[in-house]
């Protein structure tokens, strides 16, 4: 192998290192994330209680990736578990800050501690998900792939259905948390177009990230298997709509969103719960 | 030194931390003065369907959060109040600005208005 070779698959290593320290800390800390208590905690913090909390985040991280962690190598040196607790941590950091800002819970007009109390209490769990992301969900292809389904018609149709159901019941898992709190009216009143428009963005692409780039268990399975909708577009593709009917349905069941309401209103509230709803819906294909 | 991407994920992760730490240690060591909380009309009041609506802006001039901000609005005909309302904000970090509206059951555009923050809780 080239040097040249060796460096791009050294980089493409670490970005899907980096994406499986994503997908964890998203799946492990998304609900969190649509909690208003923890945005108002967050607000309210005094600079020495932000300071332990980023310090305290680090031991449950630190034990974690001692038995885990997110990376596909396996260095379980002190320095080593160190350094990846910082990056499981930064990692965090960083997702928080671009959910909260596609949520518009952090914007131009935020003060900065309210902004920085926000991001430290909520990156705690974005940061124990990417600590445990390897540990739960990674393990090695040959560990779990099994042949190909059949492609035939019938399993062709079964292995969709499974999907779709599996979806289904994702997306509900994660959304029954949320969707009869007030934390999507409250979003949805500060939300606009633009701003929908990119968490349907992000939605995708998170989904897509959690199935088919981020190493997690039954990835390679995922990509080989013959199912109707099954290339790795269209599969997100689907999801995400089958995650938007379950938030829609999520809604209405706990009358947060009510038949005749105003169709825009009815569209903010399902897109912003279809965010965890697509995320749930991501766990729930790996998990089959 | 060559430049791995372990070295350049832990480089940028680093940064992060220090940022994040130089920033806590910022708010930390900076005064910082208790909420103060100031409530101003914004615009004229409005008539809609024999109803009056009144917008007022609150800002936390302080530092500190206040938590359930009590906010109190009078609508004033010659000089004997005709119509109250009151409203809360859950929470008010420093330097955050709310805008509310009142809605009074009368049509009052040439009314005097009152506004304060009537109270508000230290997290």
């Amino acid at each position: 192998m080239s040097r040249s070779t060796e460096t791009a698959s050294g980089w493409s290593t670490e970005a899907e290192d980096l994406g499986r320290a994503a997908s964890g800390g998203m799946l492990f800390g998304i609900p969190l994330l649509f909690t208003l208590e923890v945005w108002g905690i967050g607000s309210a913090a005094e600079p020495p209680v932000m300071a332990a909390v980023v310090v305290l985040t680090f031991v449950p991280v630190i034990l974690l990736i001692h038995t885990g962690g997110f990376r596909s190598s396996v260095d379980m040196s002190f320095p080593s578990i160190l350094r990846e607790a910082a990056e499981a941590v930064a990692v965090g950091i960083v997702m928080v800050t671009g959910v909260l800002v596609l949520l518009s819970e952090i914007t131009l007009d935020t003060p900065f501690a309210d902004a920085l109390g926000k991001v430290v209490y909520e990156a705690a769990p974005f940061a124990i998900g990417a600590a445990v992301a390897s540990h739960l969900l990674n393990q090695s292809p040959d560990e779990t792939d099994r042949d190909p389904a059949p492609s035939e018609d019938g399993d062709r149709l079964r292995g969709t259905l499974a999907d779709v159901g599996s979806t289904f019941v994702g997306a509900l898992f994660v959304g029954f948390n949320i969707a009869p709190t007030e934390e999507i009216p409250r979003l949805a009143s500060a939300s606009s177009p633009p701003h929908l428009l990119a968490v349907m963005g992000a939605s995708l692409l998170i989904s897509y990230g959690i199935v088919f780039e981020a190493g997690f268990r039954n990835q390679a399975m995922r990509r080989e298997q013959r199912g109707i909708l099954q290339h790795p577009v269209t599969e997100t593709v689907m999801a995400y709509l089958i995650a938007l009917v379950a938030a829609a349905a999520m809604l209405l069941f706990f009358g947060n969103v009510q038949p005749g309401d105003p169709w825009p209103l009815v569209l903010d509230h399902v897109i912003l719960l279809g965010l965890p709803a697509a995320i749930g819906g991501a766990a729930g294909r790996l998990a089959i | 030194m060559k430049v791995t991407p372990e070295r350049a994920t832990f480089a940028a992760a680093a940064a992060i931390l220090l940022g994040l730490a130089g920033a806590i240690g910022f708010l930390w060591v900076e005064a910082r003065d208790p909420a103060s909380l100031i409530v101003e009309q914004v615009g004229e009041v409005r008539v809609v369907e024999r109803q009056s609506y009144l917008t007022a802006e609150v800002q936390n001039t302080g530092d500190d959060t206040a938590q359930a901000v009590q906010v109190i609005a009078e609508l004033i005909v010659d000089g004997e109040v005709v119509a109250d309302g009151e409203q809360a904000i859950d929470y008010l970090s420093g330097g955050e600005i709310e805008q509310i509206v009142f809605i009074f059951d009368r049509p009052a555009p040439e009314a005097d208005t009152e506004l304060r923050v009537a109270s508000y809780k230290v997290p």
